[in-house]
């Protein structure tokens, strides 16, 4: 799993969206498959109880049974879905399904991978790249990501995101991202936030991730003495989880499943249900526009110079 | 007539503009993020409570310099 890219992939995807979309549902989208499921497979230490732990992490976290579905492509076109029939906001679900898809694709780099293709097909899709080690607890998960190349995947995101450091500045801010999202101006009434709280609650989450990766990446080094491995699928030193070895035949015949059926469920998504949204979304704000102009334009025979 | 070129941002680009005591806050809730967060560990290192750290520290930060109150609307 990764510890902070999916805090700060947010920022990233954000910058490079050429379509107005929301922030706030892009980082809720990359932080949704987790939020629902990381607890367990941690579960709570209170002295030497280990309470709500699942018995199997990685088969809970990722697998099926389990909830592995939610590091799925169709379980964030599902959640979008709903928020866009609730709020009509088509900010809000291109958000929620950019940022739900990045995480899983950016889960796919471990030694467990994600089912992406869900359910036509419960294959995990892995490159391997660093150890999965949920099941050695939280720190020892922590020592393993941040002893290999799992720490250098969140300092690259780190780069990424300030290489478009723009993002973090007042104006664009103030100009592109509140703007784009109406919540902005619904926390800011509901919770009565003012202009430097919203910009601390929109940089907060780089601040985090980037602190969060530095400071487990000391505590790795400095306090717990983890020897750093930055060799392919490591580190050597942790009992990592590794999937059943299958065959290439088996491999294919079930990526041509699952991309037929993701592809075929979201064209008829889209031809059936999201198209009538998207565009019921674009009128309704178009007589809001219009709403709002009639408002400034005095009515035929009334006499403003009297009102 | 407007302001002459080089008479600085005019009002509403003024509110834009980082100063450095904000960048020097933000920096300073980075590194306290940093100690605490190797220090405690879980305590801070969880995706409410970090945050929710930065924007708190941020916030009376500001307050506390006499900044807040510019800003707030």
């Amino acid at each position: 799993m990764s510890w902070a890219a999916h805090e700060l992939e947010s920022y990233f995807i954000q910058k490079h969206t050429k379509v107005s979309v929301s922030f706030l549902a892009i980082l809720i989208g990359c932080l949704l498959p987790d939020m629902l499921t990381k607890l367990p497979v941690y579960g709570i230490n209170i002295g030497n109880l280990a309470l709500l732990k699942a018995d199997v992490p990685f088969q809970y976290h990722r697998g099926w049974p389990g909830v592995g579905f939610t590091h799925s492509l169709l379980f964030g076109l599902l959640v979008a879905a709903l928020v866009f029939r609730f709020t009509g906001s088509r900010e809000w679900f291109l958000g929620l399904l950019l940022g739900q898809w990045a995480h899983v694709l950016t889960d796919v780099f471990d030694s467990v991978g994600t089912m992406v293709f869900f359910p036509f097909t419960t294959q995990h899709y892995t490159t391997g790249m660093w150890a999965y080690a949920a099941q050695q607890g939280r720190y020892g998960d922590a020592a393993a990501y941040y002893s290999s190349l799992g720490g250098i995947w969140d300092f690259m995101w780190v780069v990424l995101a300030l290489t478009g450091f723009r993002v973090f500045s007042k104006t664009y801010f103030f100009r592109t991202v509140v703007p784009a999202d109406p919540a902005w101006g619904w926390l800011r009434r509901r919770f009565r936030m003012s202009e430097t709280a919203m910009l601390a609650l929109y940089r907060a989450f780089f601040l985090y991730g980037a602190c969060r990766a530095i400071s487990w990446f000391l505590w790795a080094r400095f306090v717990d003495h983890a020897p750093l491995d930055l060799r392919w699928g490591g580190p050597y030193w942790v009992d990592k989880v590794v999937l059943p070895a299958q065959t290439w035949q088996s491999y294919l015949g079930n990526t041509l499943i699952g991309i037929t059926g993701v592809a075929l469920t979201c064209y008829l998504a889209w031809r059936f249900i999201l198209r009538r949204w998207w565009r019921e979304a674009g009128d309704r704000r178009v007589r809001v526009i219009s709403a709002g102009k009639a408002a400034d334009v005095p009515r035929a025979g009334s006499n403003p110079g009297h009102d | 007539m407007g302001p002459p070129p080089d008479s600085g941002p005019s009002g509403t680009e003024a509110r834009y503009v980082e100063s450095r005591q904000e960048v020097a806050i933000y920096a300073a809730a980075g590194i306290s993020l940093i100690v605490l967060g190797i220090v405690l560990r879980t305590a801070l290192l969880n995706w409410i409570a970090g945050p929710a750290f930065v924007v708190t520290f941020v916030v009376l930060a500001n307050r506390w310099l006499g900044r807040g109150k510019g800003a707030r609307r």
